[in-house]
């Protein structure tokens, strides 16, 4: 083990020239895709307290997405939106705890995950890698632009305040919440990202031999020649290039000693992000857990629910 | 072992019997060890699929299975563990790579074929793993008289269901003490419990006895591992020092701290040690 302080490293990910036309003409492409947005009530999974809602979208190439949808059963007026992203490989959670607290709640199910992968399945480990050598036919090309639609969605339902809608979730969450943040910039009232992953991939194929960035390295141990095509579809996929257009007031929380997605990383793409508003928390001794068993959810909720004052029940 | 589980003991440890594929898995193999693909059929014939990989370095090894949590991915086992244990991470029924005939829910599995003791996929699922810790002792190099299991409930149910288990590691046990954790508004899987209950109330006695066959205090018993970890958070220490009071075998109680690293440092250590070897090296702050 070396000493170290990742607050020093320096990414090396590069801002590709056709970074902002890619992005783009890729949005063009999605949002020429009619959203189609359909609730389904879940009797089995509400309560007297929460109504539950299996939602379905569709998004870039036509794909249909599903997604979990939460709301209190009583309420006036329009209620604040809670998006919560998910991470890799587990399943979207289903947010009964978020509408208790008083929200609308979206758990988005992108491309890939249970439910929306009847089309798109590399599976797990699968999808860092899947076409990870082709910038144009990268798959997360199209998991980006699922959670933007799950943002449209939720800001589109009438009992939705518009003005009052955040971005949350952790490790591949984390990523998709500082995505959001950055495509729908003007609409996101605040964010909340922990142990961001897809963020100075490279850099971390190579702090890390910890699994999901661990994929990257499998593939280049096999395919040593394609190491420069793998470099420039990351970069044009890295999350460290999307982050200046943050606006919304936003909060961070990394593991010093996280081995799945390494804090140097988490350093780094803070340090990109456009808000004025923005802190970052650090936990020592925290891996990927990032602080969540030390209070940080607390201070998640704290910070969350004092921009958009939700009504608990 | 009660009427429920012996024959489906026995019916695993057939199933281990049959045919079983085993193929290099070289996007999965490392500096330090060699990935396989294990295919081979469970009980009522089902394909299943599981990982094993064996270290580069002289044997024999000690062999872990690592039994699959809670969820639709079963995830390639850490660098350090590859590189010291031969290690089988099973995919069980429903599981995505075992999935082709029965995909699982989340929520939902919890609850699947609930109230029947028959339709209950649990009763399955563990056989899976039953028959998989068979699968893992026939591996050639391995020094069978130090298997050790890690994992959650299918970690602890198969202990207690296979004889010459030498470490535990276990932990976050769903089926523990299910009537009081399900108590208020527990989150999910917990909250799969109270769905159920709501729905069909009617059938919720049938569906307690059933579940009594997956209690980790009905199942004490049977654990006789030599070493047993349990990790778990302050609160339900009395719960976990109550259960291990029952074991015969030399066992820890260990309070997480909710700090990932140390904690992971702490169960790494402890099965380093039950299983005498030297911990494999560190992935992160990672030197190569």
């Amino acid at each position: 083990m070396t000493s170290r302080d990742p607050s020093e490293f320096v990414s090396s990910v590069r801002k590709p020239d056709d970074f902002d036309e890619y992005w783009q003409a890729t949005e063009a492409e999605t949002l020429a895709v009619p959203l189609n947005p359909r609730l389904q009530p879940v009797p089995l999974r509400s309560t007297p307290d929460v109504e539950v809602f299996e939602a379905r979208y569709d998004s870039y190439g036509g794909l249909e997405i599903a997604g979990w949808y939460c709301r209190p059963r009583n309420f006036e007026g329009q209620l604040p939106g809670y998006l919560f992203v998910p991470g890799y490989v587990s399943e979207p959670k289903l947010p009964t705890d978020l509408a208790m607290r008083g929200y609308a709640a979206f758990s988005a199910a992108p491309r890939n995950k249970l439910r929306s992968n009847g089309v798109f399945n590399p599976g797990y480990p699968g999808l860092l890698t899947h076409n990870i050598d082709k910038r144009t036919e990268y798959g997360y090309r199209g998991f980006y632009m699922d959670a933007i639609r799950a943002f449209d969605f939720l800001s589109g339902l009438d009992e939705v305040d518009s003005s009052r809608i955040c971005v949350q979730g952790g490790s591949q969450g984390g990523a998709l919440t500082l995505l959001v943040a950055s495509l729908r910039a003007d609409q996101v009232a605040c964010a909340s990202a922990g142990a961001p992953y897809l963020c100075s991939m490279m850099d971390s194929a190579s702090l890390t031999r910890s699994y999901p960035y661990e994929e990257i390295n499998d593939f280049l141990r096999l395919h040593p020649d394609r190491e420069d095509a793998v470099r420039d579809a990351l970069d044009l996929h890295d999350i460290h290039n999307f982050v200046d257009r943050i606006e919304c007031p936003i909060i961070v929380n990394i593991g010093l000693m996280d081995d799945v997605c390494p804090p140097e990383t988490g350093f780094a793409v803070f340090s990109q992000i456009g808000s004025q508003d923005k802190k970052l928390y650090t936990y020592e001794d925290c891996a990927h857990d990032s602080g969540s068993g030390v209070g940080h959810d607390k201070v998640m909720q704290s910070f969350l629910d004092g921009h958009l004052n939700p009504v608990a029940l | 072992m009660n009427e429920y589980w012996t024959p489906r003991v026995d019916a695993a440890r057939n199933a281990a019997m049959g045919d079983v594929s085993i193929e290099d898995l070289p996007i999965r193999s490392n500096e330090t060890s060699n990935a396989y693909s294990v295919r081979f059929n469970g009980v009522g014939d089902y394909p299943l699929y599981a990982y094993l990989h064996v270290p580069k370095t002289d044997g024999p090894h000690v062999p872990i299975f690592q039994a699959p949590g809670y969820g639709s991915v079963v995830a390639v086992p850490p660098f350090e563990r590859r590189s010291t244990y031969v290690v089988l991470a099973l995919c069980h029924r429903g599981q995505r790579l075992s999935n082709s005939r029965y995909s699982a829910a989340y929520p939902g599995l919890l609850t699947d074929g609930l109230p029947g003791e028959d339709s209950y996929v649990w009763g399955d699922i563990v056989s899976d793993c039953i028959t998989a810790v068979q699968i893992l002792l026939q591996q050639p190099n391995i020094d069978t008289s130090r298997l050790a299991i890690t994992g959650g409930d299918l970690a602890y149910i198969t202990a207690s269901l296979t004889d010459g288990v030498h470490a535990l590691q276990t932990g976050a046990l769903m089926f523990a003490d299910i009537d009081h954790r399900t108590k208020g508004d527990p989150d999910y899987p917990l909250a799969e419990f109270n769905d159920f209950k709501r729905s069909h109330a009617e059938s919720w006695d049938e569906a307690r006895a059933t579940l009594a066959n997956f209690d980790p205090a009905e199942l004490a018993d049977g654990v006789d591992a030599n070493k047993v970890l349990f990790s778990t958070g302050a609160g339900e220490k009395a719960y976990y020092d109550q259960l291990a009071n029952r074991l015969p075998g030399e066992t820890t109680v260990n309070v997480n701290l909710g700090k990932g690293h140390l904690d992971h440092i702490t169960q790494e250590d402890w099965l380093a040690d039950a299983c005498g070897v030297n911990k494999g090296p560190a992935h992160y702050p990672w030197s190569s």
